[in-house]
Parts: C-alpha cells; structure tokens; sequence
C-alpha cells in the first residue's frame, strides 16, 4: 500500500488548526466592522402564497433604516429560489429584505412591514400531488423535467431544467406506493428485469420511504457583503467551497466575477447545504449596493430550518430477486423524489440513488424507474450522500431480511454481490475505476468482531433484545477539469494556491500534502493558501465527496508541471537534458552532483520568465485554465516559478466511486422502545488514504450523522397548514455526545489506491454516514424481528410495532 | 417570526421578595417575572411575548439554599438552582428520587443556570403553542394539536388543550408530597405542589396557578417518604436536552415485604403531573413480584384517551410502573 | 493583491503567522493607515453610537420602537475588568462577540440548545446567550481566549490541536469550556464522565470521539 510516500498516509497538523483551538478563527459572523449594517428579512408566514400588496413606508421612513428591498427590486429565478420571492413557495421564505444600523432596529423594521396575502393551495406530501386533482407547488407546474444529472454535472455543464405537470390519473394510491403508476421522467434499465425476477429463488418487495432532514451545521450561514460604488464587492461568506460560490454569487446578483472578491477562511459545517451560493448570500450584497456600506445578514439557527437545505426524500418501492446463494438476479426500483419546491435537486437525488443502488448492489439485471416532485417544503439541496444515502438506508435492511429468509449469512448474501474494480455503475454501465467494498466489508466485520456477534441477533436480555446489522453506501467521489496553482519563491517556499474551501474536513490542505509528495518538497516548506477567491484556483465545490480526487489532482498537476519546468530549469543552468534530473527533498539534481535547490531554481526562474514566471501562458493550459486560476497568479507573476495544472479528459476513464460498509450492534428496550447503539463499525473504500487522522474523523462524523439519521432526525409538517412545526433543536435532534454508541467507534479503511486519484486517493465524506445508518436500522429491524418503513426510528415507532404485534421477539 | 432580537425591555432586580412583588404589581401585565430566565428568553427572543420589563429575583439571597429542617423535612428555596438540587447531598441521602429527577434535566448549562422554581413553573412545549399559532392556550379559538401533529401530547386528563405537562422536577417533588410556599399581594400561601398545577378545564392558559405579582418562595420536603425506595425513569429520544415522552417518580413504602404506601408520577401523559391512583392502588397492600408489578401497570391509566400520534405513552406509562415498582431502591 | 481601496481588512487577519490564511505581509498599522473610503475596522463601539443616535433621534418613536434602557457596566472577563455599555436586554454573548471583540463563542442557536456559546461564569459553564449582560456583573467571565498565556496554548487546546479536536471548530470553543470545567472539578474524569460534561455541547460534523480523547489527555497532563 502507501509506504513510499513522504507525506501522504502521515498524520500532520493542518495549518488552521491553532486559529481553531485559540478563537482566532474567523467565521463570517466574527468580521467586525465599523458602519455595518445589519439586514433582517419578513418571511411568509403560509406554506404557499402570493403578495397581493407590501407596503414598506414605515419601515423606510425609520430613524435608523438605511435600504429596504422587496422581491420587485432582485433577480427572478426561473426554478431556483431567489433571493427574495413575490410568491414564497415556502413557509419562512423572505420577499423583503432591510438594512438599519442595528439588529434591533433591522427587527423592529421588519416589523413594520406590511403585506396583503393572496393564500395558495399547498403540498406536503410528494405521493399526493401525483393525484389527479391534487395541488401543485408551484403555479407552473408540480415536477422538474430534464436530465438527471449529479449535482456537479448540473453546475458543470449548466444544466437548465425545465417545469411540467404530471399526474398519475390511473394510479391506485390506496397502497403505500400508488400502483398502475402513471409518468415516470427516468426510465433506465439493465438487461430486462422480469426475467431476472422470474430466474430468482425468492423475492423480497417493499416500500420504504427515505425521509427528510435538515441539514444544520452548527455554523447558520451568516455574510457580509460591502458594494463599493466603484462597483468592487467583497463578501465575508459561509460555504463550503471557493470557486463555484465565486462564480455563481456574482451571477445571482448581477456582478463581474472580475469585480468581486470572496474570503472564506472558515465555514462552520454545510455537509452539501451550503456547498455553493444560496439566496442568503445575495441579500446583504443587493443591500450593500444601494448604501455602499458593509451590510450584514446574521443566520439565524430556525432560518436553517427554512432555507438552510436539507436532506432530500424518498418513497421507494423495492422488487427485488434473490438465488438461494443470495445474488441479485434482478432489483426493480421505482421512486419518487422530493426536493421542496425551490430547485430541481429531486433529479440529482435520482440519479445518486439508482447509481449507488447499482453500483453497490451489481444486479444481474435491473430497470430504474423514477420521478422528481416539487411540494411546499424546505429546498433540500445535497445533504451528504444525496439520493446515495437514502437508497442505502432504505435497501440495506432488505438485504438482511433476505439473508435471513433464505437462511444464509448476511455477510455472505452482502460479499455475493458487491462490485470490484471494473463492474458498472450507472445508466452507462461506466466502469469503476476501483472497488473494493467488500474489502471493507471484511475490515468492518473483523474489526466489529461479526463472526461472535452476529449470534446475539435477536438474543433476548431482560427487557432488552439484541440486534446485528450491517449495510453499505457509495458516492462518486472524483471529477476531472478543473486547475491547480503552484508557486516556488526565490526564497524556496512553495505557496500552493488551491481552491478548495475550508468547511472542517482538512481537505483545503490535504490536496497540498498531494501535490507537495509529486514536487518532492518538505512540508515545512510548503505555504498552503486558502480561504480568498482571489489567490484560489478554479475547483469544484466541496460536496458529492470529491475534493480529495478532484482537487488533489489538479495539484497533483499543478505539480507535475513544477516538476517539469525544474527539470528544464536545471539542465538549462548544470548542463544535460530535463530528463537526467529528479526533484526530490526540495531539491533538483542529476545524481552526479549537479543540483539546486528550489530557492535556486525559483531565482533562475525569474531570471528566465516566459512561461516559468507566468509571464507566458503555455497554449494548452491557456485554453483549459479558468479565468479565476490565472488571476489568482496575477500577484506573482514575474516574481516566482509558477506551475499551473489542469486535469482533463484522459485523466480520468471510468467512474471514481467510494464505499463504506459498516456493521452494527443495537440493544432495544421492549418496554420504552429506546434504542442504544452499542457498537458499529465503519470501513471505506477510498482509495490511499491520505490523511488518516481526517479520515477516521470524516468517517466517525459520518456515523455519527447517520445514526441520527436513523433514530432522531425528521423533519415534521403541519398537513393542515403545511407549516414546519419543530424548527427548534430540542424538536429535531440531531445527537448529542450521550446519542451515539457506547463503544468507541471502530472505523478505517481499506487503503488501495485508485489507479486515477492523485497517489491513489479518492473523496470520503459521505459514504460512511449511509452505512451507518443503514447498519442501525437493519440491526433494529433483525432484532425486532420487523420491518421498518418510516425512519428515524424512535422509541414511539418500537412501542407501535410492539402494540400491532408486528414483532417476531420471544 | 422575527428571531432572536429581544424588544428593549427593562430589567428591575429586587433584593427581597416584598420589593419583587411590588414591582410586579407596579408594573402589571407590562412586566414579567424571572429567575434562571432559560426558558421566557426564548419567547422573547421569538417576539410570541414582548415585556417592557423583567422582574429579576436571582439577587434575592433568602431564596437559595437546601436546608434540612430538625422535623426531618427539608426546605429549598425556589432559586436554588437545578444543578445544585441534583448534587445535594441532603437530598441524596433521604429523598434520592428529587436529584435524580433534576439530574436529567436538559444540559449541564441549563441546570447551571435554571432554578428548581423555574423547572417547576415551566411552561407547555406544545410546538403550535410555542410556534406562535393563536391556539386556546395562546387565547386563541382553536387547538391545532388535536388534529394534527400530537406527538408530544397527552393522552388523559386533557379537555380543549392536549398538552403535556414537561417537568421532570415536578413528578420527583410531587413523589415525596412535596408542597410549596407563595408569597403575593395578598400575603403568604402553601398548598401542595399537586395542587400548584392546573388542568386545561380549570384554566386554559396556565399551567400552573402562580397568579402575576406571586413569587414562589420555597418547596418543602415533608419527612414523610425519608428514606423510602425510590425510582425515576425519564424516556426521551435523545439522551440530552430533550424533554420526556414520558418520565416516571415512584415513593414506595414497605412494611412486612407489602406495600403500605406508594406514589407512582408521571409527566408526558397529561397536562398536569399526573399521579398514577389507579397503579398506586393496585400494589397497595401487596408484596411486589413481577406479576403484580405487571398488574400494576396494566392498571395504570385506566381512562386514557390517546391521540393521533401518541397512543404508545400508554404501554410506555405501564411499563415504567412495573419497572419503577420492581427497581425501587 | 491589488491595492484599491478594499484594502482593508478586519481585525484578526494582519497577517497572523499561526494561518488563518489572509492578508499576507501586512501589519495591522499598515491596513488601518491604508484604509480609504470611510471604512475603518474597529473591535468595539458599535452598538452604543448607533443606538444613542436613534434614541435621540426617534425619541419616543413609531409604535414599535420602545425606549432603549441602556447603562455602564463593569465586566471581570478572562481576569481583565472591562467596561461596557449595554442595553438590559443585550445578552452576555451579543456584549462579548460585539462590543468586546471576543468572538470565541459563537452564536449557534442563541436558543440555549447547542452550546456553542458555552462560557465559564465563576468557573461554571453557561450558555452566554441565554444570559443578560448585567446577569455576569461581580462573577469572573472565562473565555476561550483567556486561555492561551503569552503564547503558550493552555493542556486543553494543545489536546484539540494534537487530536483533531474540531473539523469545522465552530463548536471547539464551547466544547473546551465544558471540558476545563469538567477537568477542575473532576481531575481524573473516566469516559463516561467526560461525555456527561460534554452532553450540552453539540457537534454537528460528529467529531465527539476526538472531543473526548482530547479532554482525556488534557485532563492527564493537568
């Protein structure tokens, strides 16, 4: 495995590390001005609405009241929400927004808002507005059409989705999944499943619904933004990512990239929701260019619960075929998917659902049949493991009944069917360029100790029975296209300006220490540069777990190309070819004594310039390189060895998956219902790992978030007013320290480099967070002896099974 | 909706009860009163309440302090906070089942910084209440929780308004008959802590009958359950912060292996704590076994009418009672 | 980077060489010396000006603007006595992060639900959101940034720094307060300990494993 390497594989501290523990940190809401403004916005108060009137005069004419904007005065959105809405298609969705000089009198002005409302029907459910007759949440429409892609293919290829209304008029809906379904807007399949079903020795068939959360980070989204009225704007943001939030804030409120600048040093937490701009962002910035003052739009923690995000939902319907070995002969799966009424995310959840079902199951044949709704709920945008978490929390406990009807072992029925290196994923049928779940698998059930576990399954205890499950997940977690940025000083220190940003996974580092092992230099010499639009290079946005792969390889070639220029600095000035030198331990040599150091190389470079100080743009790199990556050298030029590096087409064939699998020891109490997770184990496949402290982190955190997936989280709805009606922390739970499992974690990884990842690597976050979960329901489930379709599963769900007898315990 | 800005409000912070209550009476309905202040900041930071002044009693000094009595009771001042209560030693040594009760109180931070008089005085958690919904309680014409997400609810005892009374400090007090002191306008009072709690049909706004410019003083621990066995059971879905499905404080009294007398409380079921008669008169007079506990429970909450959404407190509220009875320690 | 006139900065990014990644090269000095356009960054006295300019402005106001009360107060934070001006109603954490600069805790909820405000009064843990800045007068106000002494990081944030103690850190603050009171009180804190002390701390990226062995070892070398 990785024991060549110098840096990757090691642990180290990170540079922002002694800012976190000291408060230094700055978050956006910790940038103190003087002469800021505070800007609060009026919500709706209905589940679906339109302004009939809004009358802002007295919050205008208020001592203290700087701007006021109404959803007249900001860009419309064609699907997404914009930043303010003359028809709020959702409970707490802001349609003004003010500036005073104080929060009190932003309030107080709020306040003093006036607005007649026209009240509109309204949707909750995403399996009623199929019905004939049935509302729509938006008034042009009930579902989003176009192609389903992952939400980074939508950004990268701007994907423009359209609306359509569709009903099913000859369904039966008295099921809990409607049959005679009508319209589904994704049709794909493998081979023909009804001969795979037909094949199989035993059928299992169910409907789970994956349900919704919300995603909040502990940090609510908090921005500054201060236009200047020489039209220069500079935002102090909360997200997750540098680039793609750069680009589309300027878009969304009608600004130059080339005018605006961004510091995101530190974002506190998004897991997906704050993974690019969001209509927040835009607010203080159309504030900020009608005073030319900073302006600043504090988050609210129940603002979470309205636009902050969340995770979005499911109904599934499972038929799926087993031989008696337990392989899948066929999966038919039909879902419908619901991400709110604000963005066409239902159909990324799609297409990460049926991928990962497919990639993670390899079923001999299957056919995917699905739908993206729009209701009055929250905008759930990618919330860890979108679509990919909800298929596993809803498929895994299947498997396990499965094993358990057809009398075998789970582990056994799981290793019958997980996909190695080259299997397909997908529609495409892409070959993945690695996999190695059932590695993990086994690392899991070792390190869990399976084989003495898994007899306690159903083991009662006094008032307490024993449950062992297991289950699995996967993410695309790899991307090629985007650019890199290396830059040796003529004092030595190489300044690697990278563009992922800074959310707690390490990672804004961790593609420094990828691209410092190709350069061969010391870490002690290296300046990691984050947090500033304009010094970062262009990458993808960190969700979807790709920042590991996608932006460690652009370094990686970012590095490459300082690799290669060195050589041809060296032998320029020592004499020979390029290819008689080596740059290793921050130097370039030949081997026969003829050397520099970087310090040296970077000097001759200078001296050189041309394309070795970026006052020349080599034709290739010109073309592919983002406009953002050759600004971000703008300072440097003439000044330093600059590499820039891009990752391309033939960089990448195939599809970059990781995989988790984790097992899962529960106790439930029959007489309270309550459930305590004893014991889980949790494993990756993630290619080399490359910074293992941050790995075993993203993976516990993972857990620790998927098992509040499975037993406290749900966002909960008023059906008759459709409003949100536990929007405060203590109603919708996510775990404290005493929620998770009473053993330490177990977790690690397989360790295989990807041969296309950057020394192997690939992305991590998200796959751990649905094994986990879907070890600890299965667990539950096996236990219990019952099925669950409707998580979390809280103490109330185990007495209602208990009291309707659908329980198999002695 | 407008979050987190407090109205401006003016803080009064009397020394002596008799200044507090006059204050309260100066000011009216314009002043709220206030002691940990961990729960009506909430309302004030939501705008659903907006005094122009906070009676702050934190400084009266008289009001602290856990003090055994030489007629074997004990005093507690109301002002004594919540943290302080779960680690007496006083009361740990002879009336356990109190701090255990307040020792599962939401967070270590909270129970710093709540007082027991607080926890006893708590208001509903009923999220349409709390949500700012125009419900009965809120004065309002209409309950939304009937008939929509009731959860959290009752399922006995209730009338227009199904919610649930939320205390853990109040079943513990109410297991040891414990009673409280009030002093108002009108002089002093005591009445029993079961008493203190009012029923939606008694007063559909209150949760309790301190009337404006009232001050809970003390609490009092009568000696009569020194040293019985207790038992406390709080079911929550977390395990930190969250408030009880349903909890349960149980006083038993043996006597010749039977039991002579017994208090079975439980809060999550109905709007007041709600003493388990129907359980405590079934055990009464035997000897506990895991059959009669069983009866026991089974006889709990005889006229129980769920909801929706909550008919598991039921079986919940029963089983606690033969666990309670059969662990009592 | 360009000098225009977004030059400037604010407070805590002059270049701290422990990298928080800013401003390079330039010193505090040089930003505020360099700053055009009216736009200077201060730490402190935002609140008061703008609210005693209302006041006098408005007087009694419209209806919805009610009359400030508004006093001098004397705060003991993190052994340094520092005075404030405040409203009643202003909390102890609106006061430490506005008009002291002290931005350690952070507003997580403001709903005393998360602890990520957690700060130590005379040594306790409390949710400074949920308490009045006049609440806090005579008791000793403890902070994440009266830890560190002179450059020294105190046993408990050199933990977090050796274990990976925050991923996102937006929680470390309140979670290394509760654990220096835990420590004080309960030197040798087993596992179950530690989580109990912790329990009013919540951790969105779920990093409480860490968290844990963090105040374990810190607890050890104290």
């Amino acid at each position: 495995m990785a024991s060549n390497f110098n840096l990757v594989g090691k642990d180290y501290i990170p540079p922002d590390v002694r800012a976190k523990v000291t408060g230094r940190a700055k978050y956006a809401d910790d940038y103190l001005f003087d002469n800021l403004l505070h800007a609060k916005t009026f919500k709706s108060p209905y589940a679906h609405a339109r302004v009939k009137s809004i009358d802002t005069s007295a919050a205008e004419k208020m001592s203290g009241v700087r701007a006021v904007l109404t959803y007249k005065d900001v860009p419309a959105e064609p699907i997404n929400q914009p930043a303010l809405d003359g028809e709020p298609l959702v409970f707490g969705t802001p349609v003004a927004a003010v500036a005073a000089v104080d929060e009190y009198t932003a309030a107080d002005a709020v306040d003093a808002i006036d607005v007649e409302w026209e009240v509109l029907d309204h949707v909750i459910d995403p399996i009623e507005t199929l019905k004939p007759g049935s509302p729509n949440a938006r008034s042009d429409g009930n579902i989003p059409t176009g192609k389903s892609l992952s939400e980074a293919q939508a950004r990268q290829t701007k994907s423009n989705p359209t609306i359509d209304t569709v009903k099913w008029d000859n369904a039966d809906f008295s099921t809990p999944y409607p049959t005679n379904a009508g319209e589904y807007t994704v049709n794909w399949s493998w081979g023909d499943v009804s001969k795979g079903l037909a094949k199989a020795d035993h059928v299992i068939e169910d409907t789970v619904e994956a349900h919704p959360v919300v995603t909040n980070p502990m940090e609510p989204r908090s921005n500054v933004a201060y236009w200047q009225s020489n039209g220069k704007l500079r935002v102090w943001g909360s997200s997750q990512s540098v680039g793609l939030t750069y680009f589309g804030l300027a878009g969304a409120v009608g600004a130059n990239p080339a005018d605006v600048s961004m510091i995101l040093n530190f974002c506190g937490g998004g897991f997906g929701s704050k993974g690019t701009n969001y209509p927040q962002m835009s607010i203080p910035a159309l504030l900020s260019k009608e005073v030319n003052q900073p302006v600043k739009i504090r988050g609210t923690r129940r603002e979470e619960f309205y636009w902050g995000n969340g995770r979005s939902s499911n109904v599934f319907h499972f038929k799926i075929g087993f031989s008696k070995t337990g392989r899948i002969t066929g999966l038919d799966v039909q879902t419908v998917a619901d991400a709110g009424a604000y963005s066409s995310n239902a159909l990324s959840n799609i297409s990460g659902a049926l991928t990962a079902l497919s990639a993670n199951l390899q079923p001999e044949t299957m056919r995917a049949r699905a739908i993206g709704v729009f209701t009055n709920t929250p905008k759930r945008w990618p919330m860890r493991g979108p679509g990919q978490n909800q298929a596993a929390l809803a498929v895994e406990p299947l498997l396990d009944r499965a094993a358990k009807e057809l009398g075998i072992d789970s582990l056994k029925l799981r290793l019958q069917n997980v996909p190695t290196t080259g299997d397909p994923a997908g529609e495409n049928k892409t070959p993945l360029t690695s996999a190695h779940l059932g590695e993990a698998y086994q690392m899991a059930a070792q390190a869990f100790g399976y084989d003495q576990k898994k007899s306690l399954n159903g083991k009662r205890e006094g008032n307490l029975v024993h449950g062992i499950g297991m289950g699995s997940a996967s993410h695309q977690s790899g991307y090629v296209g985007f650019d890199g940025l290396m830059a040796i000083h003529p004092d030595g220190t190489v300044e690697i300006r990278q563009g992922a940003g800074n959310l707690g996974t390490y990672s804004y580092s961790d593609v420094c220490r990828l691209g410092a092992e190709t350069l061969g230099v010391p870490w002690d010499q290296v300046t990691v540069g984050w947090g500033r639009s304009d010094r970062s290079s262009f990458t993808l946005g960190q969700f979807s777990s790709n920042t590991t792969f996608t932006t460690g390889l652009s370094q990686v070639k970012a590095a490459e190309t300082a690799v290669s220029y060195l050589q041809e600095i060296a032998a320029n000035s020592r004499g020979g070819g390029p290819s008689d030198y080596q740059v290793a331990n921050g130097e370039v040599s030949n081997g026969s004594g003829d050397s520099m150091t970087l310090a040296e190389a970077a000097k001759a470079a200078v001296s050189m310039g041309g394309k070795y100080t970026g006052e020349a743009i080599p034709a290739d790199l010109k073309k592919s390189l983002n406009p953002m990556t050759l600004a971000a050298a703008g300072d440097l030029v003439g000044k330093a060895l600059i590499a820039f590096g891009h990752s391309g087409g033939p960089d990448l064939k195939g599809f970059v998956d990781s995989f988790n699998a984790a097992m899962a020891h529960v106790t439930i109490d029959l007489g309270t219902g309550k459930i305590r997770v004893i014991d889980l184990a949790d494993y990756g496949d993630s290619g080399t790992i490359v910074h293992p402290a941050s790995y075993h982190a993203q993976i516990q955190g993972g857990a620790i978030q998927g098992i509040g997936y499975a037993l406290t989280e749900l966002m909960r709805f008023d059906e008759q007013t459709g409003i949100p009606i536990n929007t405060d922390w203590y109603q919708n739970k996510p775990p404290s320290i005493l929620d998770y499992t009473e053993q330490p974690l177990k977790t690690g990884g397989v360790n295989k480099p990807d041969p296309y990842g950057p020394h192997g690597a690939k992305g991590v976050g998200e796959p751990p967070y649905g094994a986990a979960a879907s070890a600890v329901t299965a667990a539950i489930q096996n236990g219990l002896g019952a099925t669950f379709q409707h998580h979390p599963i809280t103490p109330s769900d185990v007495l209602d099974k208990i009291a309707a007898g659908e329980t198999k315990v002695s | 909706m407008q979050d987190d800005m407090i109205k401006p409000l003016q803080i009064v912070k009397p020394t002596t009860v008799d200044e507090a209550v006059a204050s309260l009476q100066k000011h009216g309905t314009d002043a709220t009163l206030v002691a940990g202040n961990t729960d009506e900041i909430n309302w004030l930071k939501d705008r659903v309440r907006t005094p122009r002044v906070l009676v702050d009693i934190k400084d009266i000094k008289s009001l602290y302090g856990i003090d055994q009595q030489s007629d074997g009771s004990v005093r507690i001042g109301s002002l004594t906070k919540v943290a302080d209560v779960a680690s007496s030693d006083v009361l740990k040594g002879s009336f356990g089942v109190v701090p255990e009760a307040t020792s599962l109180v939401a967070t270590p931070q909270i129970r710093n910084m709540g007082s027991i008089g607080g926890n006893l005085s708590q208001d509903s958690r009923c999220w349409y209440y709390r949500g700012g919904f125009d419900c009965y309680r809120a004065g309002g014409h209409t309950c939304y929780a009937i008939t929509g997400q009731n959860r959290d609810h009752s399922v006995t005892d209730y009338s227009r308004c199904v919610t649930a009374h939320p205390s853990d400090g109040a079943v513990g007090l109410v297991a040891v008959d414990a009673s409280i002191e009030v002093q108002g306008p009108n002089g002093t009072r005591q009445e029993p802590l079961s008493d203190f709690y009012v029923g939606p049909q008694e007063n559909i706004t209150k949760m309790n009958d301190l009337a404006h410019g009232e001050v809970m003083t003390h609490i009092v621990i009568p000696k009569t359950w020194r040293n019985a066995a207790f038992y406390f059971e709080k079911v929550r879905d977390r395990n930190s912060w969250d408030f009880p499905l349903v909890n349960i404080a149980a006083a038993v009294k043996t006597s010749g292996g039977k039991v002579t007398d017994v208090r079975l409380v439980s809060n999550g079921v109905a709007p007041t704590p709600k003493r388990l008669r129907a359980a405590e008169r079934a055990i009464t007079g035997k000897a506990i076994s895991q059959s009669t506990a069983k009866a026991a429970g089974q006889a709990a909450l005889p006229n129980a009418a769920p909801l929706t959404h909550n008919a598991f407190k039921v079986p919940l509220t029963q089983n606690l009672v033969t666990r309670a009875l059969l662990n009592a320690k | 980077m360009s000098e225009d006139d977004t030059g400037q900065v604010p407070l805590g990014s002059d270049g701290d060489p422990e990298g928080d990644g800013l401003i390079g090269n330039l010193s505090r000095r040089d930003l505020i010396k360099g700053t055009l356009g009216g736009v200077i960054v201060a730490s402190n006295a935002y609140l008061f000006d703008h609210v005693a300019v209302a006041a006098a402005k408005t007087g009694t106001g419209g209806p919805s603007v009610r009359q400030r009360f508004s006093g001098t107060l004397t705060l003991n934070v993190n052994g340094r006595k520092r005075t404030v001006n405040v409203m009643d109603q202003d909390t102890l954490l609106r006061t430490l992060r506005y008009k002291l600069g002290l931005t350690a805790a952070k507003f997580g909820c403001d709903r005393a639900m998360c602890g990520a405000c957690t700060v130590l009064v005379d040594g306790k843990p409390v949710y400074g959101c949920t308490m009045f800045t006049r609440d806090a007068v005579g008791s000793e106000i403890t902070t994440l940034e009266g830890l560190e002494k002179n450059g020294q990081l105190h046993p408990l944030q050199q933990a977090f720094l050796e274990d990976l103690g925050g991923q996102c850190a937006f929680c470390t603050s309140g979670m290394i307060m509760s654990g220096l009171s835990l420590i004080k009180s309960n030197p040798n804190p087993s596992r179950d300990e530690i989580k109990q002390g912790l329990s009013g701390n919540l951790c969105r990226c779920g990093n409480y494993e860490n968290e844990i062995s963090a105040v374990a070892k810190a607890a050890q070398r104290m």
